[in-house]
């Protein structure tokens, strides 16, 4: 169908017309060694959303989606997106673990899905999930091949939901964040003009496709479009070293990652290997998705700079599901730089109080740069939501057209003049946001969330825990969970692993602090609702 | 099944993720074990592949729970190998 001559306000209208300038950009994917041009991709997107419309698929749907990074997960969003119908891309697991399949209903639920579309190469999958599909229409991306006729125009618009992403929240109540065509197409946009791409450039990623940076990433370069090369999260934490070489032969120019995997690669390859390597032509290298250390920076920096890895090419970058991706780029072409400040005042007072770096008590803090186009960020005290001057930490806020309008459901997380509150903490310092706590209630543990609620959920109902009193939260100093149960038995050795057991057993995350108390220790607020930052104020 | 490879796995599982073989009994949950992680998991995985010359997918990892079901797959891997004259 021919897209008028306007700007396209749908995701499937943007990348046909990217089809149209640079119909043969290729489009590799690792798995299934599968290679198509972005023009077979669109095609393929089309006939896919017409098996999908004849499977009963309709505009406002929502459907779930278990695939791998290969292209049928491409196919899959974009012939929804053609139908109007919204894609809930769902983590797909590394290993058996209690919890998974209780997640993935819990997701079902909130989301009222009626129809997953799961990959063929995941058959094995099904034994994980258990019974949460049960109920469930399951489409194999092998009923999705062969001859459909493409749907007729859903006139869909950019304000129809394109994807629910479900990567933050708990368990016992995920959060979807709701993502639209125009969100997503602000976002890509936003990607592209922030690292200036050219038709130069290749892009690759190893990212999980159902995690913000992997999937945005990715999409970003079949917008523009630029050649596009996919691999499996296990190819890089496999073999790093490999990965690196396979990237560096491949000529990739953009590339996005998080703190550890820089710090994966400079242990993977021997120091006197770096110079085998060429990565001279890796100009964008985004690192992002969690805190960013200093240390692991600029080892990075100094090991492969014998490789001709350039520092310039370091992009530290802040973003967020409910800002579809993006919020803040660092400067391009500029090496990352870090604000040192006096640690003991930033966490005392929250001032962030320059000093020399050889300083006692310096704390670097690598900036993520100003806000990307159509984005705007401000710091406000947490508790009076006012404005705070640069150089004070406070809560960070957004506002732009790739911020999501809100969640499925539940508390909404913006303020009464419209701005989203982020739970991350931070503080501005010449227009360049620094980031010095992590959401508030979370903790991220080498890509994976935990939270509060899930670690109360697994001791609660213990019997050593009095009526069910606890409470859990981060403490942000040492970067650890912290569980308080209220008890009548004593504090002992053995109940705090005892419980230590059972979180970890529930959860998978072992490293935390156990605190037993006596009944009636645990701050309530007037409601009788059991204050997390009360907890933290009187057991730290 | 082979007691050695259960104790290979074990010790592979064991470095990687940096605690006392003699915890990591071949019916303990993985998940379950102190600072486990996705990525600990796939690079013992990967020193399992390489240990063995074998390979395993991502979707045959999501079944597994355990040192003992690790150490299955193995053998099974293994035995599919072998008819064609084993090695490459």
């Amino acid at each position: 169908m021919a897209e008028p001559m306007n700007e396209p306000t749908t995701l499937h209208g943007a990348l046909a017309a990217a089809a149209r300038r640079a119909p043969a950009t290729p489009v590799t994917f690792h798995t299934g060694r599968e290679q198509v041009t972005l023009a077979e991709l669109v095609a393929q997107s089309h006939a896919v959303a017409g098996a999908l419309a004849a499977a009963g698929v309709r505009r406002g749907d929502r459907v779930g989606v278990l695939c791998q990074n290969e292209a049928d997960f491409f196919r899959v969003l974009i012939g929804l997106g053609v139908l109007g119908a919204c894609a809930c891309p769902f983590a797909l697991p590394t290993m058996a673990r209690d919890g998974y399949a209780e997640r993935i209903s819990g997701i079902i639920a909130a989301a009222e899905i009626r129809t997953v579309v799961l990959s063929e190469r995941l058959a094995r999958l099904r034994g994980v999930l258990g019974t949460a599909l049960d109920g469930i229409t399951a489409l194999s991306t092998s009923d999705l091949r062969g001859e459909h006729p493409a749907p007729p125009d859903s006139e869909v618009t950019g304000d129809d939901d394109l994807i629910v992403q479900f990567t933050s929240g708990s368990t016992s109540a995920p959060k979807g964040v709701r993502l639209t065509h125009a969100n997503v197409l602000a976002c890509l946009d936003a990607i592209g003009s922030a690292i200036e791409l050219t038709g130069e450039d290749s892009a690759g990623n190893w990212l999980p496709l159902f995690h913000d940076m992997g999937l945005f990433g990715s999409l970003a370069a079949l917008h523009y479009p630029i050649p596009l090369t996919v691999w499996q999260p296990s190819v890089f934490v496999k073999d790093p070293a490999h990965w690196l070489k396979m990237m560096s032969d491949s000529g990739i120019t953009a590339c996005p990652m998080p703190n550890f995997a820089y710090e994966a690669l400079a242990r993977a390859v021997p120091e006197d290997e770096v110079a085998d390597y060429d990565l001279s032509k890796w100009r964008v290298a985004f690192n992002g998705a969690e805190p960013i250390a200093v240390d692991t920076l600029e080892g990075f920096l100094e090991h492969f700079s014998p490789a001709g890895f350039r520092p310039e090419s370091m992009l530290p970058v802040y973003g967020l599901a409910e800002a579809t991706l993006p919020v803040t780029f660092s400067v391009l072409k500029e090496p990352p730089h870090a604000d040192w400040v006096d640690r003991a005042r930033l966490a005392a007072t929250g001032e962030a109080i320059a000093v020399p770096r050889d300083a006692p008590g310096a704390r670097g803090i690598v900036s993520v740069g100003p806000p990307v186009q159509r984005m705007a960020v401000r710091v406000t005290d947490p508790d009076t939501g006012v404005t705070l001057d640069e150089r004070i930490v406070g809560e960070i806020e957004i506002r732009g057209a790739s911020v999501t309008p809100g969640y499925l459901h539940g508390e909404q997380p913006f303020t009464e003049d419209g701005w989203l509150r982020t739970g991350d903490l931070g503080y501005l310092a010449d227009g360049e946001l620094h980031i010095t706590g992590r959401r508030k209630e979370m903790i991220i543990v080498r890509g994976d969330n935990y939270y509060p609620e899930d670690v109360e959920a697994a001791v609660r109902t213990d019997p050593a825990v009095h009526r069910r009193r606890c409470v859990a939260y981060l403490d942000e100093t040492a970067e650890r969970m912290v569980l308080v149960v209220e008890s009548t038995a004593p504090d002992t050795d053995d109940l705090r692993a005892h419980l230590r057991a059972k979180v970890s057993a529930a959860t998978g995350l072992d490293d935390i602090r156990v605190v037993v108390a006596g009944p009636h220790a645990i701050p309530r607020t007037s409601s009788g609702k059991l204050q997390r930052l009360a907890s933290r104020t009187r057991f730290g | 099944m082979s007691d050695d490879v259960i104790s290979t796995v074990t010790g592979i599982v064991a470095g990687e993720f940096g605690l006392p073989a003699a915890d990591i009994g071949p019916d303990v949950d993985l998940g379950s074990l102190e600072g486990a992680d996705s990525v600990k998991v796939l690079r013992a995985v990967a020193k399992i592949e390489r240990t063995y010359d074998i390979e395993l997918e991502d979707d045959q990892v999501f079944g597994l729970k355990t040192v003992r079901d690790a150490a299955t797959l193995v053998v099974a891997t293994l035995a599919e190998k072998e008819p064609s004259g084993g090695g490459r």
